[in-house]
């Protein structure tokens, strides 16, 4: 691929970013897949460079492939009215998604890309999941959106844990390999300050209010995790997680059809892949224990899937990461 | 009721469970074990008797055909709505002769 790398986008600066995104587009590599990025906005500009600070600056080739290609385009007739200014988001020049404030563009830019990533990236089995790795093996955390799945899966990726996606469990049915989609982590409402107030370091890129889904704010991926972005894990558990105020942590065996059903039944593309989907899945639950986790105390969670992984069998024995 | 089992099913254990996928309908379902029984009692090359599936879980299970059959009575069109299972006419309809 031609591409011309010069650095992390968090050294290039913002206005480097916006020059991209305005000539031949920028290009962002999250591992599985990769993004082809067109704006003139200079806001977007300032919380791509924030949210992807440490992913390579480039800017992609004419004519070099991008698995999703992506626009951020004016909703002109906002203007003539005299209304707030809006944006839209164009794929392969066709309108995707309803428009947003203009100066909404990252959630916009970041919605659109996972939905194009669910609709394109159907050589793996893409399930509806947190995935991190210690240890060179994988924790799944599926779950329905409200359950504090992209909280939890921020805390662990700011734990010492390696972040491979707070969304897509990207499953390689040959090679029985999680793969990266490493992007940023989506937080909402409250779950913000939870993750700014635990992690003093964490890098959070600016809070968008009002979006459908309430304010917004994204986690930048640690460097760590943006280096190895390219390299899969092995699953070695499951856990749904479930986040529910003042309850006492409940971490409960679950039965390998409770397993099944939580990833298949909840995957982007199960039902595309067919069998090969169905086995896959199969193999998963097989292989891998299953877990119910229900809790409130962030901390009290994290210490739980620490001694999980300490106790795991077949688990290499490393020394506990610190935060 | 003859009974045929679809094509290229593939029906695993799932720890207390089982599950089956289905080529020819897309479907996936969870299923108990007497299902699973019924399902394994099938054939998809020729029709079996419901009879046949009752006498042979019964054998299996020290249970009376009578039981099996009552055990059984509620999975078949849970069967045949997901696409595992067909229901086959014992004879074929005679078409009546042109007026």
């Amino acid at each position: 691929m031609d591409l011309a790398v010069t650095s992390v986008i968090g050294s290039a600066g913002a206005d480097r970013v916006a020059q991209l995104m305005a000539s031949g587009g920028l290009f962002v590599d999250y591992g599985l897949a990769s993004l082809r990025l067109h704006a003139r906005s200079p806001s977007l500009a300032d919380a791509l460079h924030a949210v992807y600070r440490h992913f390579p600056l480039q800017a992609a080739a004419a004519g070099a492939w991008a698995d999703i290609d992506l626009s951020v385009v004016p909703h002109g007739r906002r203007r003539l009215s005299g209304q707030a200014p809006e944006v839209r988001l164009a794929s392969d020049g066709r309108l995707i998604f309803d428009p947003f404030p203009a100066d909404h563009g990252l959630p916009l830019v970041e919605w659109g890309c996972n939905w194009m990533v669910a609709q394109r990236m159907n050589h793996v089995l893409l399930l509806h999941a947190g995935a991190v790795e210690r240890d060179g093996t994988a924790l799944l955390l599926p779950a329905l959106p409200g359950s504090g799945k992209s909280t939890l899966t921020a805390a662990l990726a700011l734990s010492g844990w390696r972040l491979l996606s707070d969304e897509f469990g990207a499953l390689d049915p040959a090679s029985f390999s999680l793969q990266p989609v490493l992007k940023p982590v989506g937080l909402k409402n409250a779950s913000i300050d939870v993750i700014r107030t635990r992690f003093a370091g964490a890098e959070l890129g600016p809070s968008f209010p009002k979006t459908h889904k309430g304010t917004v704010a994204h986690l930048a991926p640690p460097a760590a995790a943006v280096a190895r972005r390219h390299e899969g894990a092995r699953p070695g558990a499951i856990v749904l997680p479930r986040w529910q105020a003042g309850v006492a942590t409940r971490f409960e065996r679950l039965g390998a059809h409770e397993a099944f059903s939580a990833l298949a039944f909840n995957s982007f593309n199960y039902a595309v892949l067919g069998e090969t989907g169905f086995r896959a899945v199969l193999r998963v639950v097989r292989e891998c224990p299953a877990w119910r986790l229900v809790y409130s105390d962030l901390d009290d969670a994290l210490a739980t899937l620490g001694r999980l992984w300490q106790d795991l069998p077949g688990m290499q024995r490393a020394a506990p990461a610190q935060d | 009721m003859l009974l045929v089992r679809a094509a290229s099913l593939a029906v695993e254990p799932l720890g207390e469970s089982w599950v089956f996928f289905s080529p020819l309908s897309g479907e996936t379902h969870l299923i108990n074990d007497t299902s699973a029984a019924m399902l394994e009692c099938l054939d998809a090359s020729r029709p079996t008797a419901a009879d046949s599936v009752y006498l042979e879980i019964a054998g299996l299970t020290g249970s009376t055909p009578a039981e099996v059959a009552r055990m059984c009575s509620g999975y078949w069109s849970s069967l045949v709505e997901a696409g595992a299972v067909r229901v086959m006419l014992a004879q074929p309809p005679i078409p009546s002769e042109p007026a």
